[in-house]
């Protein structure tokens, strides 16, 4: 008997294993990718407020179409991945403080980025309205202080993510329960 | 010129200080830091500091919602009823409505 449960815990390890690494990888590049697709959007409006016309219009379009297509799925995919990696993985979700610290922070910063989807395609549209006598151009600089402002703050949070995932700083908020193997030999 | 070194080490690596020192590898080579439970476990610098940091900035995103820094553009529009915000932005864009004569 012992022999099929050791049997067992062996075989089941290596897919553990794929499962933990298979999470972690999905987790890194969702996450990777949101840092790399918030950069694009940042130096989309960052030119899109120095120009005007035709081609303003055509970067706050771009601005919206990456938002809504790459920047939001890899928000929400990151998030869910890095719940997930957690908890398969050792360091647990609420086991260490820099594992907490991440959660929040990237559950702030998805927040901020869905609050912000609808000024952002709005923006994106808003080209289209400007054939007829529409907005007028102060609006659009304001509004596009505010997306830089937001996407300037969202990429230092990121930033921050990103070093506490990779520095793991000490603190344990509870430790670890011993393993079934360490509760029988004791 | 001699520089003294700070006694507890970085807060962040195998030196960090924290409850425990070094790294412990489960069966499959998966570093942990070996951190001991315990009623005397201190909560770390680095947590300390990251709350007051995040206190600090929610008090001043709370000023600013109060105080509605920013117009329509600001923070508080997010507390608002789904208006439509081009409205609002062709609104501000033209500034106090006149009074009427």
């Amino acid at each position: 008997m012992t022999d099929v449960g050791t049997t067992g815990a062996a075989a089941s390890r290596p897919s553990r294993r794929v499962i933990r690494k298979t999470a972690l990888t999905a987790h890194v590049l969702c996450s990777v990718g949101w840092v790399g697709a918030v950069g694009a959007f940042l130096s989309l409006v960052v030119v899109a407020s120095t120009t005007i016309g035709a081609k303003r219009a055509a970067l706050l379009v771009a601005a919206a179409v990456v938002t809504q297509a790459v920047i939001v799925p890899l928000a929400l995919a990151s998030t869910v991945s890095g719940v997930l990696s957690s908890l398969v993985s050792p360091w647990g979700l609420v086991r260490h403080y820099w594992v907490l610290a991440k959660l929040a922070l990237t559950s702030v910063a998805t927040v901020v980025l869905l609050l912000q989807l609808r000024p952002i395609l709005e923006l994106g549209a808003q080209p289209v309205l400007d054939q007829a006598p529409g907005p007028s151009p102060t609006a659009t600089v304001s509004s596009l202080l505010s997306l830089l402002v937001h996407a300037g703050g969202g990429l230092v949070v990121l930033v921050v993510i990103t070093i506490l995932g990779l520095w793991k700083p000490r603190g344990q908020i509870r430790p670890r329960r011993p393993s079934r193997s360490t509760q029988t030999a004791r | 010129m001699k520089f003294r070194r700070r006694a507890g080490g970085p807060a962040f690596g195998p030196g960090g200080r924290g409850p425990a020192r070094g790294r412990q590898a489960d069966s499959e080579g998966y570093a942990e830091p070996l951190d001991v439970a315990g009623p005397g476990r201190a909560v770390p610098r680095w947590v300390k500091v990251f709350v007051l940091v995040a206190a600090v900035l929610a008090i001043l995103l709370l000023v600013v919602f109060m105080t509605g820094f920013g117009g329509p553009h600001g923070p508080g529009r997010h507390l608002g009823a789904p208006s439509d915000q081009l409205s609002t932005d062709v609104a501000w864009a033209q500034g106090p409505a006149l009074p009427a004569r």
